[in-house]
């Protein structure tokens, strides 16, 4: 018996910083929004094994990528989407400054996206990261440093120079 | 200490999810059981033999109580009837149905493009095919393609050789592999579960009054269980918009679905963004 009650908190606690870390690494936030409402809906398949995980929180934002990040879904969703949902939210909606981010963040290669975000808003440590999304440690290091110099430009000077190379522990 | 570059992330996050509206939690539970239901049906397998000939009938009954619990889908030896292309009854579209001989849409060694010519390396254990072909527009042509397997683990081996193929052949694109991973699917064999590749050469012939010209070529794959659904494409100007391609795997997808009940994980295939053409080869 799966403990709905436990789910409902669950989602109700995480979904909104979920889609808004979905949003940050693909850029699109009806994409987002649909993604991880998939997301969830496979955590409650599995609840008694994924509400036991360390990070449930983990569980859900890399199926929710996952989703997003599939060409072929991304156009289904599209026609879907509307349909299943109601219409999402352009990001055109969000403060300018939020939008610039955005549009700064889906000029850089997903992966690179992907680690930063990762690093600098969810706050995982390179390792964690390299687990999460199942590339080397090496591999991690470099998209953060080379998403880091492509974010610098595109972000303004006072946020270029706020753009650190420091790494969590 | 936090840099500018947190801050501005942490706003983003806030300002989202203050925008969004999730869908009450309850309706996210009915899509999981919903979920649940479709891909744990098919307990039960009866064959029946009819008096016209032996025909095997699959029937899928009773619900699932989990994804990683649940049976694989019943055997299906032969399409049924009512499997379709998405562009099979248009005009100018040829329907093949070879019973189980079709070569694949997608030849990544195909013959003309400077590659080493390859036998047919999908027909291993094939039951059924189906396959539509006919043209987007003047300047492109687009291939359909269901391929049935006498077992997941030859379709398998059949996108194994696909993705051999397509790196030895100048394909260039991505994939997505399913291990045995219980959180994440169902899949009872491992191995790719799609790509998405595209490739540019120069042939003879293309380009006007025979002249040698480009050829862009695109072909997205999916695997479901024993089911391999192809979209295969072929341009003499370069593309920038695949949404074609992939309206037509969605559709065919959707139609493993629900004739096939080969209903897809959507295990990711990550598609660059951007995806440009590489530069033709000659």
């Amino acid at each position: 018996m799966r403990d709905s009650d436990g789910f409902d908190r669950f989602y109700a606690a995480t979904t909104g910083r979920v889609v808004g870390q979905v949003c940050a690494m693909v850029g699109d936030l009806a994409e987002a929004e649909d993604a991880v409402a998939e997301a969830y809906a496979r955590a409650w398949q599995r609840w008694g094994t994924v509400s036991s995980y360390t990070d449930p929180v983990a569980w859900v934002r890399t199926v929710a990528y996952r989703i997003a990040v599939s060409s072929w879904r991304r156009t289904r969703n599209r026609l879907i989407a509307h349909e299943r949902w109601g219409s999402g939210r352009p990001l055109t909606q969000l403060d300018p400054d939020t939008f610039s981010l955005v549009a700064a963040l889906r000029q850089i290669p997903d992966a690179q996206r992907r680690a930063i975000v990762l690093y600098h808003l969810v706050g995982l440590s390179v390792n964690e990261i390299a687990l999460e999304t199942g590339d080397s440690v090496s591999a991690v290091k470099a998209r953060l440093s080379r998403g880091r110099r492509a974010l610098a430009p595109l972000l303004g000077p006072m946020a270029t120079s706020a753009v650190g190379d420091g790494e969590h522990a | 200490m936090r840099d500018e570059l947190t801050d501005r992330l942490a706003l983003l996050e806030s300002r989202v999810s203050q925008a969004t509206r999730p869908v009450p939690a309850a309706d996210v539970r009915r899509r999981g059981d919903r979920r649940t239901a479709r891909t744990g049906r098919a307990t039960v397998v009866a064959v029946v033999v009819a008096l016209t000939g032996g025909v095997a009938v699959a029937v899928a009954g009773g619900g699932g109580s989990g994804l990683t619990t649940d049976p694989p889908a019943a055997p299906i030896t032969a399409l049924p009837p009512q499997t379709w292309l998405p562009h099979e009854n248009q005009t100018g579209w040829e329907l093949r149905t070879e019973a189980d001989a079709a070569p694949a849409v997608f030849q990544p060694c195909s013959p003309g493009s400077g590659s080493p010519v390859s036998p047919e390396i999908t027909l291993t254990g094939r039951t059924d095919d189906r396959t539509a072909s006919g043209r987007i527009d003047t300047t492109a042509s687009m291939s359909e393609q269901v391929l049935l397997y006498s077992s997941a683990g030859f379709a398998a081996g059949a996108m194994r050789e696909l993705m051999e193929a397509a790196e030895a052949c100048g394909w260039d694109g991505t994939s997505s592999f399913a291990h045995v991973d219980p959180p994440l699917g169902v899949e009872a064999v491992s191995g790719w579960t799609g790509m998405a590749m595209r490739r540019a050469t120069i042939k003879s012939g293309q380009g006007s009054s025979g002249q040698p010209g480009p050829v862009f070529e695109m072909a997205l794959v999916r695997r479901v269980e024993n089911v391999i659904l192809i979209v295969s494409s072929r341009h003499s100007v370069r593309s920038t918009d695949n949404s074609f391609e992939d309206a037509s795997l969605s559709a065919l997808t959707n139609m493993a679905c629900a004739t096939l009940h080969r209903c897809s994980l959507d295990h990711p295939l990550p598609t660059p963004t951007p995806w440009p053409w590489p530069t033709p080869a000659t």
